[in-house]
């Protein structure tokens, strides 16, 4: 289920109650596993048991690496679990990009086939708790972590609803510190974390579905003929509405995790002010970044090997990246993108340029994080486009080079609205960058907080209109 | 001192979210009560809105077995908007049935691509009655309902079936959940200086049914751009030959033959027309060349409502029954089938 439906309002309603009345932590738990299990399944039953499946293989796994005395069963146990993890994540995820991919390539030379459908359904998540396992896995062959014994631990670790389809991607050390210590849900954590709730479900309802969404639906339909004004605002209206969709999703995810007493990783923090796409890879998606730094990128030797090879190590992370995002070349291209924007960045910060005093300037910094902003959108492209002919199409057009019968965007309600929200968000940004996590809002005069949470509310209730999926919810 | 400070003020902090979130959701219930009391003192209601979900429902009811036999209702507007699924259903048990109608009928989408679906799915075995007419079948036009039949397959869950049973209910009695009533749109509609929203004279049931009520609408406005969309469309439309035609649907007679070698029984219904609309349709797919050759080879029950006195109902806008006539027609359709011992 999806925190913006009815279901989840339902859902909540009947197990936060039963949590805090029980007095037993034990119960507790027990309690969130059998309702993690009924989220997910709640989507689909037959997936649960996948779930299930790795979960319990990758804990036994776990207990084998640790008790085994030798090299080789360790490692025999931790490529079993690694391969069964990456197999059911191949499988569900990119079994049918192969298959494609080698018709056509079989194209290329002349042999012929139709391209196969082989209907295979994604279990929901299953590119988050893959990361997870594959992370908790690692950890215990590397001695960074004793694996637990408790099996009900793990299946929480793995299962906790708030966290289960769309990240944070959580560290077992982590959230294993949380849940062996009774949490406490205190009426202030209650009340924030409804806060950060009614927060999230007002960027994903209001902000990406009704606001965002129309103008880059309208800009990335395969028969529009974008202009360069057009494109642009394409491009910036989808980054707005990744980010208000996926960062709404995790805010509500950490919202209902406080509620609970637990508490997730920030997963942004206001990214769109970043400057420079290194930084901003440190506030986008900050559990993935992390993840891939500490279990891809590090182990690739960063720039450890020297400067060439560091390159390479970003150019193979971020295609990776891509790649995990979804199983289409214009992901792939996206990440690859990103790989080169941090190549580059990094090689003017490491030349001459990079020490220009120039760069310190309050008002350059500005015009810096602008042109982030910019490249992220230019990047997007390759993400939201269902091609990457499309995307191509709205690259040319974004540098000028439109087709002669361009269509621009119409100045109607749903542009004007788009810019107002564009440079209201983009303020927000701004504003939210030197603020680290949620204590601002403890802070905040309460006439404003009630101003706040009113409006959010009135929105979300007031924003019946379509909804469309959690954009995350597809990887 | 400092220390003192910070407890009290650490203390404080609960009282004053309890009063924050009380503030709040005073505010948004005034303001939630505010909007519906203007938009109802401007003459609007609540009402059902359609959606992939609630056809999924539907759909997921016609698997359910028997007793009672499912009826599943498909076609585009003239079944969405003609047949009331209970008067058909009170008709039947006066005839001493007990049938299950359930619409999966979706306006403007052709139905065929639901009945394959239907075909394909060894747990149905109720009725298919499928209304149609001859460009209905042309394979160009197959795939239309293909979306939601797709949504059905792959979206549906338990978790969205209880989603939408609450939003239906929500629907039934809450102007605000009515999207074009969305805030956001509001705001926009005002901008493009486009006023309210538009008065639909169309009222959705939860049970996906609906109804023309043409007393709310200048019917004589839809009725000329109805046919000043036909005298467009059809020019440009070269209709397929009657063999080409004919070899297409032998491929549903193979849905049809699937189907009642389960025990389930289709039924092809072409809805009342007239004026224009009528005429046109006839010239481009007479029914001599088309219809009538179908029915000879098609292994389901045929039943075009000119050959029905009882079936033939005033069109006000050419394409669809008034709402004051619905239930007389989902009555006669019964009445028909029975004669025709479908059910």
């Amino acid at each position: 289920m999806t925190f913006d439906s009815l279901t989840f309002a339902l859902f909540l309603a009947i197990v936060f109650p039963c949590y805090v009345l029980l007095r037993s932590w034990s119960a507790r738990k027990n309690l969130l596993l059998v309702a993690s299990c009924v989220f997910y399944g709640a989507w689909n039953p037959f997936f649960l048991s996948l779930l299930a499946f790795t979960t319990v293989f990758d804990w036994w796994a776990a207990q084998r690496i640790h008790a085994a005395t030798d090299g080789p069963t360790r490692r025999r146990w931790f490529w079993a679990s690694i391969a069964a993890s990456l197999s059911l994540l191949g499988f569900f995820k990119y079994a049918q990009f192969f298959a494609n991919t080698a018709i056509d390539a079989l194209a290329l030379v002349g042999v012929r086939y139709q391209p196969l459908d082989l209907g295979i359904v994604l279990p929901l998540g299953i590119s988050f708790y893959t990361f997870e396992s594959i992370s908790y896995i690692v950890d215990v062959y590397k001695k960074r972590i004793t694996p637990t014994r408790n099996l009900r631990d793990y299946g929480l670790f793995m299962t906790f609803f708030p966290h289960l389809v769309a990240g944070p991607i959580m560290r077992f050390a982590d959230f294993n510190a949380q849940s062996t210590t009774p949490r406490t849900v205190s009426a202030e954590g209650v009340a924030l974390g409804a806060f950060m709730l009614v927060g999230g479900l007002f960027l994903k309802i209001v902000g990406a579905d009704q606001i965002f969404a129309p103008v880059s639906d309208t800009v990335f339909a395969a028969d529009f003929k974008a202009g360069f004004v057009a494109a642009w605002a394409g491009a910036f209206s989808f980054s707005m509405q990744v980010y208000c969709d996926f960062a709404g999703y995790s805010l509500a995810a950490l919202g209902i995790a406080k509620m609970l007493g637990f508490h997730l990783p920030p997963n942004f923090e206001a990214p769109f002010a970043s400057v420079g796409i290194a930084e901003l890879w440190t506030r986008w998606h900050i559990s993935l970044s992390n993840w891939l730094r500490d279990y891809v990128f590090n182990p690739l030797g960063h720039y450890r090997r020297g400067r060439w090879r560091g390159y390479l190590n970003v150019m193979i992370t971020f295609t990776a990246c891509g790649f995990w995002h979804g199983a289409a070349w214009h992901f792939v291209v996206w990440g690859a993108l990103h790989g080169v924007f941090l190549v580059v960045e990094r090689m003017l910060k490491d030349s001459p340029i990079g020490r220009w005093r120039v760069w310190g300037m309050r008002g350059v910094r500005w015009l810096l994080a602008l042109f982030t902003f910019a490249l992220f959108a230019w990047a997007v492209v390759y993400f939201r486009a269902a091609t990457i002919g499309l995307a191509w199409q709205r690259t040319l057009a974004m540098f000028g080079l439109e087709p002669a019968d361009a269509a621009n965007l119409a100045w109607n309600g749903d542009s004007k609205v788009f810019v107002v929200a564009l440079l209201v968000g983009l303020a927000a940004q701004a504003w939210l960058k030197p603020r680290k996590g949620w204590a601002w809002v403890n802070t905040m005069a309460w006439p404003w907080r009630v101003a706040l949470l009113a409006m959010m509310g009135l929105a979300i209730i007031l924003s019946p209109g379509k909804t469309n999926a959690f954009i995350y919810f597809q990887f | 001192m400092r220390s003192s400070t910070s407890s009290s003020e650490a203390a404080a902090r609960p009282a004053r979210w309890l009063l924050t979130w009380l503030l709040a959701l005073a505010i948004v219930v005034a303001g939630w009560v505010a909007f519906e009391r203007y938009w109802r003192a401007q003459g609007y209601a609540p009402s059902v809105v359609d959606s992939l979900d609630l056809w999924s429902q539907m759909r997921a009811r016609v698997d359910r077995p028997a007793p009672p036999q499912r009826i599943a209702l498909l076609g585009a507007s003239r079944i969405q908007y003609g047949i009331s699924p209970s008067a058909f259903r009170d008709e039947a048990r006066r005839l001493g049935l007990d049938v299950d109608p359930v619409m999966l009928a979706v306006n403007g989408h052709y139905p065929l691509a639901a009945l394959r679906d239907l075909a394909d799915d060894p747990q149905f075995v109720g009725v298919a009655l499928v209304g149609i007419d001859s460009r209905g079948m042309d394979r160009q036009v197959w795939d239309m309902q293909a979306p939601h039949v797709r949504y059905y397959h792959h979206d549906w869950s338990p978790s969205r079936e209880l989603h939408r049973r609450l939003l239906t209910r929500l629907q039934e009695h809450v102007i605000a959940a009515r999207p074009e009533f969305s805030i956001v749109t509001l705001i926009k509609r005002a901008l493009d200086g486009q006023g309210p929203p538009y008065r639909d004279y169309v009222l959705f049931q939860r049970d996906r049914s609906a109804g023309t009520d043409y007393a709310r609408s200048d019917v004589t406005a839809i009725r000329n751009a109805r046919i000043a969309d036909l005298r467009k469309y059809y020019p440009r439309f070269t209709a397929p030959s009657p063999e080409a035609w004919l070899a297409g649907m032998r491929e549903v007679v193979g849905w049809v033959e699937r189907i009642n070698a389960r025990g389930g029984k289709v039924v092809f219904y072409r809805e009342p027309l007239s004026g224009e609309h009528l005429e046109l349709d006839e010239q481009h797919f007479p029914r001599a060349q088309y219809w009538d050759r179908l029915a000879a080879i098609m292994p389901a029950t045929m039943i075009d409502f000119r050959d029905y006195p009882s079936l033939q109902f005033d069109t006000p806008d050419t394409s669809h029954v008034d709402i004051k006539d619905i239930d007389a027609q989902s009555r006669a359709l019964v009445r028909v089938l029975r004669e025709q011992h479908v059910f």
